[in-house]
């Protein structure tokens, strides 16, 4: 079989066939599939009307993946790469045309002493020939088929992804690192990631990278699923940044036992539609769950993002601070959703939202849903959008800064939030982005 | 000036005029324009008590500096849907809408409000505050929309609903649709409950727990 666009049957069978997946597994793509052809375009959010199912390659032969030359890479990006700092091996991996990484060695050494304590850190793949009964257990249990017409997508042809698996009571201190797993494959179009953390674990997971990530495939489509068993705590931090041509579909969902504590850290700079909404369904009594997310819409780009949490049980808490912000004629939307359901009392949720508008043609909504059925609860709702104030531009330049530093220094005191929440290496990376991002793009 | 309306009615208020209206027959469905001419002040009040019900649908469209002050009260066991749009499309137009609604029972309760800033230097702001008790249900959604290309807007929005007894439930929907970005505009919204701490308090002062309830509600809505 040749590589070639679409989807059908065939492609299905044969990217189970390649990856020698049981027939479980196959059996599953394809009413993935029958689910994914039957369901309609999603009449919300963001226009996907220019994207085509069938101009898309769901399937290369591994041998015939050809890296693509350094010129090739666009030069924002580029220029981008030396704004940030990344070092030169880093730069072929991210921009697809390369496929080595110097921390590998670094990174085999901590892998031995997780794996000591028993956790399980693969490629999704492999799990499921070294790990068949937990992959079987849990995978598609948080996020079934046929939740919405991308996870039924990504379920037909996923590939590639993460697979964790923390026992019970055992605490990974360093964050893992899916950049450092991910050599070959690298960053994966239809990933499929399973977390899953035993009573009284901890992880924090991460994924992405501030760097821009040069793809030439036009949809991206992740599937994430996170189960947190009783007194756990689950961790799961993304920042993408994939480049202006990029549809990016994303559904992630985590599940949280009694106690257990599940956070989302989201940031998204980059693609050219964004529509993802981490989710929490707190399940078991004294749950909590936290999002903390920022969208950058810039020019041609839709950031439609928000958060998904519903309060299934008494004393459960949540807490969703949202901020964006739009220039050059960005749309960024927040879309978000609070359930609290009968039985669930004493629940508690803040959701925060908080817009920065840079100039005359952007754009920012603001779409959040609060329902509650349920009366002993507390839950609030904040929301503000306006531009940076002439009032703080003109202090800081009386103390010599230029507009362009001052508005920076504004814009990375908003986001200020989320950068506290990110790994060391991130935050630096992030507020010089920031910079970067705001080069010439006074309001 | 005190007006009744019917049904499907236009009222205009003529430029530079002050006046004031209130409402407090609702029909099954009611049909309302009314114009603000350039510089013209209305205070327009809607009260439905004695468990009434109905629907309507009211449309408020200011001009240049005109002013609209508005109040909804309402007491219900029954069925009331409204729908506002407030529409300021011309300079310096500015609204202040307060509601507060008390549902109790059987009551069903869905208001939709939409604040339009079609101009420069328009004000919008509205205060909503709902008691739902006893199995009564209240639904909110309300949408800020800001045009391009203009400057100093102001618009917030706040619907607070206080949930108590059983089976009570209540959605609460606040959208914004941003287009400039000279404007200040925000929402709030919050679902709660009386909280224990508050009764305990307001009894161990010597208020029996019903009167104590009643004075939390009475703050609320304050």
């Amino acid at each position: 079989m040749k590589n070639q666009k679409g989807l059908n049957r065939e492609v299905v069978i044969k990217i189970s066939e390649q990856k020698n997946e049981p027939g479980w597994m196959t059996d599953f793509r394809l009413k993935a599939l029958d689910i994914f052809e039957r369901k309609p375009m999603p009449s919300w959010g963001a226009d996907l009307s220019e994207l085509d199912h069938q101009d898309i390659y769901y399937y290369i032969k591994p041998v015939e993946s050809a890296e693509r030359l350094w010129s090739d890479v666009p030069e924002t990006i580029k220029t981008t790469f030396d704004a940030l700092g990344i070092i030169e091996a880093e730069r072929t991996l991210l921009a697809g045309v390369g496929a080595q990484y110097e921390s590998e060695m670094v990174y085999k050494n901590l892998k031995k002493e997780w794996a000591d304590q028993g956790v399980i850190f693969s490629d999704i793949e492999t799990a499921l020939h070294t790990h068949p009964e937990l992959v079987k257990k849990y995978f598609s249990t948080v996020i079934p088929a046929h939740d919405n017409k991308f996870a039924a997508l990504n379920s037909a042809v996923w590939s590639g992804g993460s697979f964790v698996y923390v026992p019970a009571q055992v605490k990974i201190t360093l964050p893992l690192q899916a950049y450092f797993r991910i050599n070959q494959a690298q960053f994966g179009q239809f990933e499929r990631t399973l977390i899953i953390a035993e009573p009284g674990a901890f992880v924090h997971y991460v994924e992405g990278c501030s760097a821009p990530v040069y793809r030439s495939n036009s949809l991206h489509s992740a599937v994430v699923e996170i189960i947190a068993h009783e007194s756990s705590r689950v961790r799961y931090t993304t920042i993408q940044n994939w480049s202006s041509n990029v549809y990016n579909l994303v559904t992630k969902r985590a599940l949280a036992k009694k106690n257990a504590v599940v956070e989302w850290v989201d940031g998204n700079f980059g693609s050219k539609v964004t529509m993802k909404y981490p989710s929490i369904i707190l399940q078991g009594e004294g749950a909590q769950g936290q999002v903390i997310s920022i969208a950058v819409a810039g020019k041609g780009q839709v950031q439609d993002t928000g958060a998904k949490i519903i309060h299934c049980a008494p004393h459960t808490r949540s807490h969703i601070i949202a901020k964006s912000i739009s220039k050059e004629g960005g749309i960024a939307t927040y879309r978000g959703l609070l359930k609290v359901l009968k039985g669930s009392h004493n629940a508690k949720a803040r959701v925060q939202c908080d817009a920065l508008l840079l100039d005359e043609q952007s754009r920012s909504d603001t779409y959040p849903t609060m329902q509650v059925i349920e009366e002993k609860v507390d839950v609030g709702h904040e929301a503000s959008v306006g531009k940076v104030s002439q009032e703080q531009l003109f202090y800081l330049g009386t103390r010599g800064l230029s507009e362009t530093v001052a508005q920076a220094l504004i814009i990375n005191g908003f986001i200020d939030v989320f950068v506290k929440e990110l790994p060391m290496e991130y935050a630096v990376e992030i507020n010089r982005l920031i910079a970067h991002e705001m080069e010439g793009s006074i309001g | 000036m005190n007006g009744k309306m019917q049904q499907s009615s236009i009222i205009r208020i003529g430029s530079n005029q002050q006046q004031t209206l209130t409402l407090n027959t609702l029909h099954a469905d009611e049909h309302l324009t009314v114009y603000l001419e350039a510089h013209a002040r209305l205070t327009f009040i809607q009260t439905y008590e004695h468990n009434c019900q109905g629907a309507f649908i009211i449309s408020f469209i200011l001009e240049s500096d005109a002013q609209l002050e508005h109040e909804l009260c309402i007491e219900t066991t029954g069925t009331i849907t409204g729908n506002y749009h407030f529409i300021l499309q011309q300079k310096g137009a500015s609204v202040v809408s307060r509601a507060r609604i008390l549902l109790t029972g059987s009551a069903q309760c869905t208001i939709t409000s939409e604040q339009s800033h079609g101009a420069s230097y328009t004000a919008s702001e509205l205060d909503f505050k709902t008691v739902v008790q006893n199995g009564a249900s209240y639904s909110y959604n309300g949408t800020i929309v800001v045009a391009q290309n203009i400057q100093e807007v102001t618009a917030y929005q706040s619907d607070k609903a206080l949930l108590m007894g059983k089976e009570c439930s209540a959605t609460s929907i606040p959208n914004l649709q941003i287009l400039s970005n000279q404007v200040r505009c925000g929402h709030a919204s919050a679902l709660a409950h009386i909280g224990e701490e508050q009764l305990f308090l307001l009894v161990s002062r010597g208020i029996d727990s019903s009167h104590a309830t009643q004075l939390i509600i009475q703050g609320f809505l304050k």
